[in-house]
C-alpha cells in the first residue's frame, strides 16, 4: 500500500499550512499499529490493548502497520489554561483520546511542562487550529 | 446623599468613575456599584415592575432581587446593586414607556388589576386564535424585562473546564473557613469575589460533581471530587400591603448603603423585624443620621396590622396596628432562609422546621457538604405571619412576577392547590430571583389558605440555573466543525462556489456547471472525491467478513478487481453503497458515501466483533486524497503522467492497480460514477495538491458536485440518501441483481420477506415529454392523487431531455409507462425509462 505514504520529492502539504500562529508538526511520521505494540522502537502511544500510534520517521517493524502520517494533523500548544478551554479531558491523565471543542475527536499528549501536542483528523485540522488560535486570543495571547 | 467618610467604608473617594445614565453624567467611586452611585446621586426609582409597571427601588443590595435591573452597554437585566462602576458605561432603564419616574405603562397598575388577574392571558387572549400573534406582540411589549441586542453588542464568551478536589461555593465566613480547612486542590467561588475567591455564581450542581460557574464572560465547568455549599441564608421579606414601595428595604440593603457606601438612605425610618438583622439595620441607620421612629421586634411584639402607604409609588408612612408613622424608609426582616437550592439540586432532601419557620436541607449526597447558614445553622427568628392586613394596597408575594396575595388565593380557588401547580399558574418563584424572596412566602400562604402546614405543602423542585444567566454564556463560542478536503484551498483559489455536504465543504461548481458537464463528455474533467469514505479491511477473515456483510459476493472477487456493493441493514434496507477493491488475498479497499464512512466503519467493527473474525478495519478516509479523472481523454492524460501501462488491456474497467502518477504513488480504480471513461486516483492526502496540479496542467477541467449530479443522473446512478431513504430496499430500488444466493448476509431474511410479499413502490428513471424541469420532491399523480415522487431531476444537454428518478407504484414501473408529474399545480406527461439515459450498454466506460 505505497499509495498510503507521502512520496519523497513531493512537498508535504500540511493541513495546517494556511493557519498562522500554530506550532505545526503534522509532517511527523505517524503509524497505526494493530495488534501487540510491545517492544516497538520510537514514541509509542498506546490507544487500546491492540491499538497504538507510533510517532517517528521510521516505519515500525510490526505485522500490521498503517501509515497515518497524512491522516492526522498535529500541532503543539503551550498552557494548561488554553487546554482547559479546549477540552474536558483530565490533563493529569494524558495521553488520552477524547473530545475537544465539543465533539471533535483528538489524541492529546503532554510534551513536558505546559506543552501539549494534539493529533486530530487532518480534514478537521484547519478548523481545529483556527479555533485554537481564537481561544488563545480569549486568554489575551 | 453621600455622607462624611465612615469607618470601614468600601469606597475609595480618590478614585472617581463616571458613567452615563439617561444622558446625565453620574460619578461614583471605586468600590461603588452603579446602583450605589445612582442612589448617592439621588435616584430612588430603579425599575418598573414586570406587569403593573410599579416603581421599584433598591431592596436587597445583594443581587438577589429584580428591583435594580437595567440595561448596561446594551446588555439587559444587569443588577446594578452588584455591578461595579466603570468609566464610560451607558446605563438605561428598561421595560418603561417614557421614563422610570413617569412610565406611561403604569396605567396597568391603576386599571389593570381587575382586568389582569392571575393567568388572564391563558383565558382571555386565546380567542380568536389568529389574533394571538398580535396579543403576544402587545404583551411582550408591555410586560417583561429588558430587550436583548439593543446595541447589537457581540460579546465574547468562553468556556473553561477545571478539575478540583474541593469546590467551596460561597465566600462568607463559613465558606472561607471550610476552604481553609479543606485538603488538596481547593477552590472558593463567590458571587462578589474577594478574599482569594473566584468571582462567579454557581448555577447548579449536576451529576458527577459538575458545577457550572457564571463568571460573566467565562463559564467555568468545574468537576469537583467534593463540593462544600456555603451559600448562606437569604433575608426574607414580609408580606403586607405596599411591601414593594420604593423605600421598603431588607436589612442588608441598609447595611450596604450605610456601611459600605456611606450613603444616608432616608430621613425617617421604621423597622419591622423577626430577627436581629433588623435591629442592626436600625443601628446602621442611626449611625448615619436617619431617625428611627419605630422598631417592631416580632419576637416580642405581636402585631396583626401592617401596611405601607405611598405617594407615587414611594413610601410615605407605615401603619402598625392602627398607628400611622411617617417615614421614607421601612426595614422589613422576615428572618433568613437557608439558601439550599444547590443542595436540593444535588439530591438533598428539604425539611420544614416549624419552630423556626424555615426549610432546612437534610440527607446530603456523599460528595456534598453544607456549612453555615445554608446548612440551617441560623439563629432564632420569629416566624412571621403569611401576610399582614391593614390597607388596600397590593400585597406582593412575588415581586419579580408581580404576584399578589389575591392572585395566590384566586389560583387556589380555581383548584391549583399544589405548590407545583400554583407556581406554574401564578408564575410566582419563576422570575429573576428564582424563588429567593418568594418561595417561602408562597408556601406559607398556601399552607394558611388550605389550612394545612408548610411541611404538607412542601417545596418546588430545585433546578438549575440558580439565578439568571446569559444564554450566550451557556452557548459558549460558536463552533462549526468544518471538514476540508486536502484540495480545499485549490477549489477556493479557483473561485469555486462551495456548499455544505454534511460536515464537508465541497465545490458546487467552478463556474458554469453545463460547461463542466460538456468538458467531461467531450474532453477531460477532474473532480475532487476525497470526501468518499475509505476503509481498509485486512486479515485472514477479511473476505468472509465482507461476504457476510454485503448481499453481493466478495469471496470470489479476484485480486486487482473491483465490485460495486450495497450494504443492507438487518431490516434489509439500503444503508450505504460504494466500491470494494481486492488488493490482496487478505486485503480489501472499501469506499463508502461521503457521509457514511464513520457509520459504515462502526458497522464493520460491530459485525467483526460479533462474528469473531480476524480482520482489521482501518478508517483511512482522511489519510487519502482522491480524484476522479473522467472523459474520453482520460487514458491519454493518465498515460502521460505515469510509466505504468494504462492501456485498456492492462487496466480494464473495474480493475484496481497501484501506479505512480506525477511522482505520487496512487491506487488507481477504474470505475465510473459519471458515464465516461474514468479513473479514481487515491493518494496520501499530503500529496493531493501535487497530483491535482499535475492533472489540471494536463488539461483536466475541474468540475463540481452539480455537474457530477447531472452526469451520474444520465447514467441513472442512485445516490443513497437522496434517491433512497431509510425505508428503501434493494428490490424496490431496482437493484435485485445485487442480491446473491448465499447462506447468509446481513438483512437476508428481510430481503427474502420483501421478495415474498412483493414491493409497494419502485424507483424508476423517467424523461419528461416537454422541457419543464420538475423540482425534486414533485409528486407523481394518477387521477389527481399522489402516487409517487421525484427524487432527482436535471436538464441533460447530452440526452436532450429533462431526466430524473422517481418512486412510482410497481404497476406503473414498466419501461415506457406514461406518468403524470405535477409541476406548479399542473400535470405534465413523462415516460418511464428503465435503462440508463446515456450509453445504456456502458460502452464508454469500458472503452
Amino acid at each position: 500500500m505505497r499509495f498510503m505514504s507521502h512520496p519523497e520529492g513531493v512537498e508535504f502539504a500540511s493541513p495546517l499550512r494556511h493557519v498562522d500562529g500554530i506550532d505545526d508538526v503534522s509532517h511527523l511520521g505517524k503509524w497505526e499499529i494493530r495488534g501487540d505494540a510491545h517492544g516497538l522502537d520510537g514514541e509509542v502511544i498506546r490507544i487500546s490493548p491492540d491499538r497504538a500510534l507510533v510517532v517517528g520517521d521510521r516505519r515500525p517493524d510490526a505485522p500490521r502497520v498503517y501509515d497515518m502520517t497524512a491522516a492526522l494533523a498535529a500541532f503543539e500548544v503551550e498552557g494548561e489554561d488554553l487546554m482547559r478551554r479546549l477540552t474536558e479531558l483530565d490533563l493529569d491523565e494524558l495521553p488520552a483520546i477524547g473530545s475537544i471543542l465539543r465533539g471533535t475527536p483528538a489524541l492529546i499528549e503532554r510534551r513536558g511542562g505546559e506543552r501539549f501536542r494534539l493529533y486530530v483528523p487532518q480534514e478537521l485540522g484547519h478548523y481545529v487550529a483556527e479555533t485554537v488560535v481564537d481561544l488563545a486570543k480569549g486568554l489575551g495571547r | 446623599m453621600r455622607i462624611a467618610p465612615q469607618p470601614g467604608e468600601r469606597i475609595d473617594r480618590r478614585k472617581p468613575f463616571t458613567f452615563e445614565y439617561d444622558g446625565a453624567k453620574i460619578t461614583g467611586f471605586e468600590g461603588d456599584t452603579i446602583g450605589s452611585a445612582l442612589y448617592a446621586a439621588g435616584r430612588r426609582v430603579f425599575s418598573r415592575s414586570f406587569k403593573y409597571h410599579r416603581p421599584r427601588g433598591l431592596l436587597c443590595c445583594s443581587g438577589d432581587c429584580p428591583n435594580c435591573m437595567m440595561t448596561v452597554d446594551g446588555v439587559p437585566n444587569v443588577r446594578l446593586c452588584v455591578e461595579p462602576v466603570r468609566d464610560g458605561a451607558v446605563v438605561r432603564a428598561q421595560n418603561v414607556l417614557g421614563s422610570l419616574d413617569r412610565d406611561l405603562l403604569s396605567i396597568t397598575d391603576k386599571i389593570g388589576g381587575p382586568f389582569t388577574p392571575v393567568g388572564f392571558y391563558y383565558r382571555t387572549m386565546i380567542r380568536p386564535r389568529r389574533l394571538w400573534p398580535l396579543y403576544e406582540k402587545f404583551l411582550r411589549n408591555v410586560a417583561g424585562l429588558g430587550k436583548i441586542g439593543e446595541n447589537g453588542t457581540h460579546r465574547r464568551y468562553d468556556t473553561e473546564h477545571r478539575r478540583v478536589d474541593v469546590l467551596v461555593i460561597g465566600g462568607g465566613r463559613a465558606g472561607r473557613e471550610a476552604a481553609a480547612r479543606a485538603e488538596g486542590d481547593v477552590l472558593l467561588v463567590d458571587e462578589h469575589g474577594g478574599g482569594g475567591a473566584l468571582k462567579g455564581r454557581a448555577l447548579g450542581i449536576y451529576e458527577g460533581g459538575l458545577v457550572p460557574v457564571d463568571a460573566g464572560d467565562v463559564l467555568y465547568r468545574f468537576r469537583a471530587e467534593r463540593i462544600v455549599v456555603a451559600t448562606g441564608g437569604i433575608e426574607q421579606p414580609l408580606v403586607f400591603p405596599g411591601n414593594d414601595l420604593v423605600g421598603v428595604m431588607l436589612p442588608n440593603g441598609v447595611r450596604r448603603l450605610t456601611r459600605d457606601w456611606s450613603i444616608k438612605p432616608g430621613e425617617r425610618a421604621v423597622v419591622v423585624t423577626a430577627d436581629d438583622a433588623g435591629l442592626e439595620a436600625a443601628g446602621d441607620l442611626r449611625a448615619v443620621g436617619t431617625e428611627v421612629a419605630r422598631v417592631v421586634d416580632l419576637r416580642s411584639e405581636r402585631i396583626v396590622q401592617l401596611a405601607a402607604v405611598g405617594k407615587r409609588g414611594r413610601l410615605s408612612a407605615v401603619l402598625v396596628d392602627g398607628e400611622a408613622v411617617d417615614c421614607d424608609v421601612l426595614v422589613m426582616s422576615g428572618g433568613r432562609q437557608p439558601a439550599y437550592s444547590l443542595l436540593a439540586q444535588a439530591g438533598a432532601r428539604v425539611e420544614y422546621e416549624p419552630r423556626r419557620g424555615i426549610f432546612v436541607p437534610t440527607e446530603l449526597p456523599e460528595n456534598v457538604e453544607a456549612v453555615g447558614s445554608a446548612a440551617g445553622d441560623l439563629e432564632g427568628a420569629a416566624v412571621p405571619a403569611a401576610s399582614y392586613d391593614g390597607g388596600d394596597g397590593k400585597c406582593f408575594v412575588c415581586i419579580c412576577e408581580d404576584v399578589t396575595e389575591k392572585d395566590v388565593k384566586r389560583a387556589l380557588a380555581e383548584g391549583f392547590d399544589s405548590i407545583e401547580l400554583a407556581k406554574r399558574y401564578t408564575t410566582a418563584t419563576m422570575g429573576p430571583c428564582q424563588g429567593r424572596l418568594c418561595h417561602l412566602q408562597s408556601i406559607r400562604m398556601l399552607a394558611r389558605e388550605t389550612e394545612t402546614d408548610e411541611a404538607a405543602i412542601g417545596t418546588t423542585t430545585a433546578r438549575p440555573p440558580w439565578g439568571p444567566v446569559e444564554l450566550g454564556l451557556l452557548a459558549g463560542r460558536h463552533y462549526e466543525a468544518m471538514k476540508r478536503s486536502p484540495l480545499h484551498f485549490r477549489h477556493e483559489e479557483a473561485g469555486a462556489t462551495m456548499m455544505w455536504t454534511g460536515a464537508w465543504r465541497r465545490p458546487f461548481a467552478y463556474g458554469d456547471p453545463a460547461a463542466e458537464v460538456r468538458a467531461v463528455h467531450e474532453s477531460l474533467g477532474v473532480i475532487d472525491v476525497s470526501t468518499l469514505g475509505k476503509i481498509i479491511v485486512e486479515g485472514p477473515d477479511a473476505a468472509e467478513l465482507l461476504e457476510r456483510l454485503y448481499p453481493n459476493r466478495f469471496a470470489d472477487l479476484a485480486v486487482g478487481r473491483i465490485r460495486y456493493g450495497v450494504l443492507t441493514t438487518d431490516g434489509g434496507r439500503i444503508m450505504d453503497d460504494g466500491t470494494v477493491a481486492r488488493l490482496g488475498d487478505d486485503l480489501f479497499y472499501v469506499t463508502t458515501t461521503s457521509t457514511g464512512s464513520e457509520s459504515v466503519c462502526e458497522w464493520f467493527e460491530w459485525w467483526n466483533a460479533v462474528w469473531g473474525y480476524d480482520a482489521e478495519i482501518v478508517n483511512v478516509t482522511g489519510a487519502l486524497a482522491a480524484v476522479n479523472l473522467a472523459g474520453p481523454q482520460a487514458r491519454e492524460a493518465l498515460g502521460a503522467l505515469t510509466d505504468a501501462d494504462v492501456s485498456n488491456d492492462a487496466l480494464k474497467y473495474l480493475d484496481a492497480k497501484e501506479i505512480t502518477v506525477a511522482g505520487v504513488p496512487c491506487l488507481a480504480l477504474r470505475i465510473g460514477f459519471v458515464g465516461e471513461l474514468g479513473y479514481e486516483l487515491h493518494c496520501a492526502a499530503s500529496a493531493g495538491e501535487h497530483l491535482w496540479d499535475a492533472l489540471v496542467a494536463r488539461g483536466a477541467v475541474p468540475f463540481g458536485l452539480e455537474p457530477q449530479r447531472v452526469l451520474r443522473l444520465e447514467k441513472a446512478h442512485v445516490i443513497v440518501g437522496q434517491d433512497t431513504d431509510s425505508e428503501s430496499n434493494l428490490l424496490s430500488a431496482g437493484m435485485p441483481w445485487i442480491v446473491k444466493e448465499k447462506p447468509d448476509f446481513v438483512g437476508k431474511w428481510a430481503v427474502e420477506l420483501v421478495e415474498e410479499r412483493g414491493i409497494r413502490e419502485r424507483l424508476v428513471g423517467f424523461t419528461m415529454d416537454g422541457g419543464l424541469l420538475p423540482p425534486e420532491g414533485a409528486q407523481v399523480v394518477e387521477n389527481g392523487k399522489s402516487t409517487g415522487r421525484v427524487t432527482s431531476s436535471r436538464v441533460s444537454e447530452q440526452v436532450g431531455k429533462v431526466i430524473g428518478l422517481a418512486w412510482v407504484r410497481p404497476e406503473r414501473a414498466d419501461d415506457g409507462t406514461r406518468l403524470s408529474i405535477r409541476i406548479a399545480g399542473a400535470d405534465h406527461p413523462a415516460t418511464v425509462t428503465l435503462a440508463p439515459f446515456y450509453d445504456a450498454e456502458g460502452a464508454k466506460l469500458r472503452s
